[in-house]
């Protein structure tokens, strides 16, 4: 009896998991169809509600751009046209959709080159991306451990053994600090979009402050998080163009 | 100037027919009357002559006009003397019958040439009034001083004040004495205008000569060409000097001796070049216009806007055509800037324009048209806009406002495919499996971030240990010892049970003695020979506690020093002593 209630709960389990594994395509599909008939409104809010389940696919960001272009909400469009563009399979996608919805802005921002540093990090990112970089470094971390621990061990070559672990250590410690350094600049700054048609960029967390700059639908921009954080209501920015200043939260949207 | 007057009354009974007259009357009254004068600025002393024509489609029955008194001025002969033409244009006949007078000036004054009356099939008609002025050759104007040359050109601006954008007539007049005969004329092309857009206006084919009086001197004048200019900026603007090729004829004057004005005698033909001077006009700024979109317009317009449609779908292009028509500065006038809503990709406009150049003003109809593309669905308005023109002839800012426009726009059919409204391009949605990822984890997240850290470090503490113990092992004998003792102890019993297999009990009992005392003198680094039982058992009272171990070692010794006198046990009694000796040696390795 009991086996049979194991197998009956364990049989239920794996339905359960294979419905919700696939309850998140079936919606998916639901919000494509509606999204065919002109239907907007209802197809976004089918996606929504997968974003809102934490479910990521460079697919649904796409949809959810073409949705807001329909509705010619250009900023959320290039919102999640640039998080799409995130994803390998909608890359080139989505970069010929953020050039098509970027001569349709009014405004655009002057773009200031980024610092060679911060542009070879950008590619270590886009390239490797950061647990590649860390699955790197820790492999040649091990592989340095074990060169070293055969350089006390073997009776000959024991300077070359040590000497190689040493530059393994080095090159591990360089990707290591890579993937740590990169994975905090992720954590610490968002890509944040104007998604308001304008809006002024002030010098403190408050209208009362003075205003740098003007801002329109569909400036760029980074977030600082952690400063943020502090403000309930604004965001801590840098434009493009190498302004910083305290944006409303409720003008832009970051990932 | 020459004035005449005229009578058009073909024009008047034909209009007068048309409403109440039969057309067998109109045929009947087929004629006009006119009266000119050759000049209507003479001098005291000088002959002048009045012409009354009258002419018709056909032979009228005239009689001699009944002249009367005529004031300042002096009938030569009451005998006119009469001609009369025959012309037959495109088929259609015309009789002329003229009455040429002769006066002579006699009083300076203003007068006027009386209606003459003159009797045409039978019914009396009038000339109307001319108007006449008679000089005083020596008190004439003294403005201009200068010496006129006897063939002059002028480039005659009528408004020397004009504001920006207003359209002025620049007539390039040509001025020649009585006696010279102009017979052809060609403009010198290149005339710079700078500041200025310059149209030229339709001319007359056969430029009209008129009379005019300058520094006391009588000159003919004619208007050779014609041009609208339309000033493009503020300021002093100039304009440079224009070239005539002139072919001329002169005629000796009574009483000169020389005769001809180009030094030769009799009738002279020469080709000369006439420029005009240099003329400068002040072109103000137009006055300010606030709360309306300003198009630059200086004129008279009427502006209206539309859409082609009053519906639309995404995508689709939206017409919105502003018309503006009227006299004034067209080329000139641009496109209204209009504040369209939100939505829209605006295209670059189309501008279109038919300009007349007949008469003295340029006119007509200039269209600009606003590509729009709706990039969503919905209701939309484009706002009443306020276009602000300046009319000179007021002298004031004209504000016209054009209604606002409403029109729709749909979403297209688009079977199935999501097409983003545009021609250069479309988008098309992801449809099919989806790659899902739920909440990418962190990398110190992973699993295999934590195996991979550990493997090292647990790698390197275990190689550094066993390095350690290698190197002590090499190093230390005594701890070699003690570090083997267990080992050793466990290989010996190994061997007390290969003995006992071979029916062999000393020979076990002498390996297990080797097994504890080894054991015992490893561990406790004690010499590894000359030790007795008793010793051992002391060490190791003195290493461990627990009396009950010491009394079973001391228990095993014993019978493994009394063996060679003494009864062999069963082999499960050996068999025993063997586990309890592996026994004691355990207890003792976690002890000790």
């Amino acid at each position: 009896m009991s086996k049979k209630l194991i197998l009956f709960f364990g049989l239920l389990l794996f339905v359960i998991g294979i419905d919700s594994s696939f309850a998140q395509q079936t919606r998916f599909e639901q919000a494509n169809e509606l999204l065919s008939t002109n239907q907007i409104e209802e197809a976004l809010d089918l996606y929504k509600s997968l974003e809102q389940n934490g479910f990521e696919s460079g697919a649904l960001w796409f949809n959810m751009g073409i949705s807001y272009v329909q509705l010619d909400s250009l900023g959320k469009a290039k919102y999640y046209f640039l998080q799409s563009k995130e994803y390998k399979n909608t890359e080139e996608m989505a970069s010929g959709a953020l050039e098509f919805i970027e001569d349709r802005f009014s405004r655009r921002s002057s773009v200031l080159p980024k610092l060679p540093w911060d542009r070879f990090f950008d590619w270590l990112l886009h390239t490797f991306g950061i647990q590649i970089l860390m699955a790197a470094g820790l492999l040649l971390l091990n592989g340095a451990a074990g060169v070293v621990i055969a350089s006390w061990f073997v009776k000959r070559g024991g300077a070359w053994f040590r000497k190689t672990g040493y530059v393994l250590a080095f090159g591990s410690l360089l990707l290591i600090s890579s993937s740590a350094y990169l994975s905090y600049v992720e954590d610490r700054f968002e890509t944040g979009v104007m998604i308001e048609k304008q809006t002024s960029l002030y010098q403190g967390p408050g209208t009362d402050t003075a205003v740098i700059s003007s801002v329109y639908e569909g400036y760029e921009m980074t977030v600082d998080t952690q400063r943020s954080s502090e403000q309930e209501e604004w965001a801590y920015v840098r434009l493009q163009n190498g302004m910083y200043g305290w944006i409303d939260k409720e003008q832009i949207m970051s990932f | 100037m020459i004035k005449t007057g005229r009578i058009q009354v073909l024009r008047f009974l034909s209009l007068f027919s048309l409403l109440l007259i039969a057309p067998v009357v109109l045929s009947a009254q087929d004629f006009s009357l006119d009266a000119t004068v050759s000049e209507n600025k003479i001098f005291i002393g000088e002959q002048f002559t009045l012409t009354i024509e009258i002419k018709g489609s056909a032979v009228r029955n005239v009689e001699m006009p009944e002249l009367p008194e005529f004031n300042g001025v002096r009938l030569l002969s009451t005998t006119p003397s009469r001609g009369t033409s025959i012309s037959i244009i495109n088929g259609r006949t015309s009789t002329a019958i003229t009455y040429t007078y002769s006066f002579i000036a006699r009083e300076k004054g203003n007068y006027t040439i009386p209606p003459i009356s003159v009797p045409i099939d039978g019914e009396m008609h009038d000339t109307p009034p001319i108007p006449i002025e008679v000089l005083e050759k020596n008190n004439l104007s003294t403005e201009r001083t200068r010496s006129l040359p006897d063939i002059f050109m002028e480039i005659e601006v009528n408004d020397k004040r004009p504001v920006r954008g207003q359209q002025l007539v620049a007539s390039l007049v040509l001025y020649f004495k009585q006696g010279i005969e102009v017979t052809s004329y060609q403009p010198t092309p290149g005339w710079r205008t700078d500041g200025f857009w310059k149209e030229e206006l339709e001319n007359v084919d056969q430029p009209r000569a008129e009379s005019e009086i300058m520094n006391g001197v009588r000159y003919r004048k004619a208007i050779l060409l014609r041009y609208a200019l339309f000033p493009t900026r503020s300021g002093e603007l100039k304009l440079d000097p224009f070239t005539f090729n002139l072919g001329v004829r002169s005629r000796p004057e009574r009483g000169d001796p020389f005769g001809s004005l180009f030094g030769g005698f009799g009738t002279n033909q020469r080709r000369i070049a006439v420029e005009t001077e240099t003329v400068t006009v002040n072109v103000r700024e137009l006055p300010g216009i606030e709360n309306a979109v300003s198009i630059g317009g200086v004129g008279t317009f009427n502006i209206s806007r539309s859409v082609n449609r009053n519906e639309f779908t995404v995508g689709e292009t939206i017409e919105l055509a502003t018309k503006i028509e009227g006299t004034g500065n067209i080329p000139l006038i641009s496109k209204p800037a209009y504040a369209l809503p939100d939505g829209f990709d605006i295209y670059s406009p189309d501008e279109s324009s038919e300009i007349e150049r007949r008469g003295s003003t340029i006119r007509g109809t200039k269209t600009f048209t606003d590509l729009i593309v709706a990039r969503s669905a919905g209701t939309f308005q484009i706002p009443a806009e306020t276009i602000a023109y300046y009319n000179p002839g007021s002298n004031r800012i004209v504000r016209e406002t054009l209604p606002p426009i409403t029109f729709t726009v749909k979403r297209p059919e688009t079977d199935g495919q999501i097409m983003v409204a545009s021609d250069r391009f479309s988008l098309q949605p992801v449809t099919g499996l989806a790659v899902w990822q739920q909440d990418s984890n962190a990398v110190h997240r992973t699993v295999w971030f934590w195996i991979l850290i550990l493997i090292p470090v647990a790698s390197l503490a275990f190689a550094a240990y066993r390095k350690n113990l290698q190197d002590k092992l090499e190093s230390d004998s005594s701890f070699a010892r003690a570090h083997r003792s267990r080992e050793k102890a466990e290989e010996r019993i190994r061997e007390a049970r290969e003995a006992l297999e071979h029916h062999e009990p000393k020979k076990v009992y002498s390996l297990l003695h080797k097994t504890l005392a080894g054991y015992i003198a490893d561990k406790l680094k004690l010499p590894e020979a000359g030790l007795s039982d008793k010793d051992l058992i002391e060490q190791t009272r003195a290493n461990v506690t627990g009396e009950e171990m010491i009394r079973t070692l001391k228990q095993v010794l014993d019978k493994c020093a009394t063996i060679s006198y003494a009864p062999v046990g069963t082999e499960s009694d050996i068999r025993i002593d063997i586990d309890k000796t592996e026994t004691l040696i355990q207890k003792l390795h976690k002890k000790l």
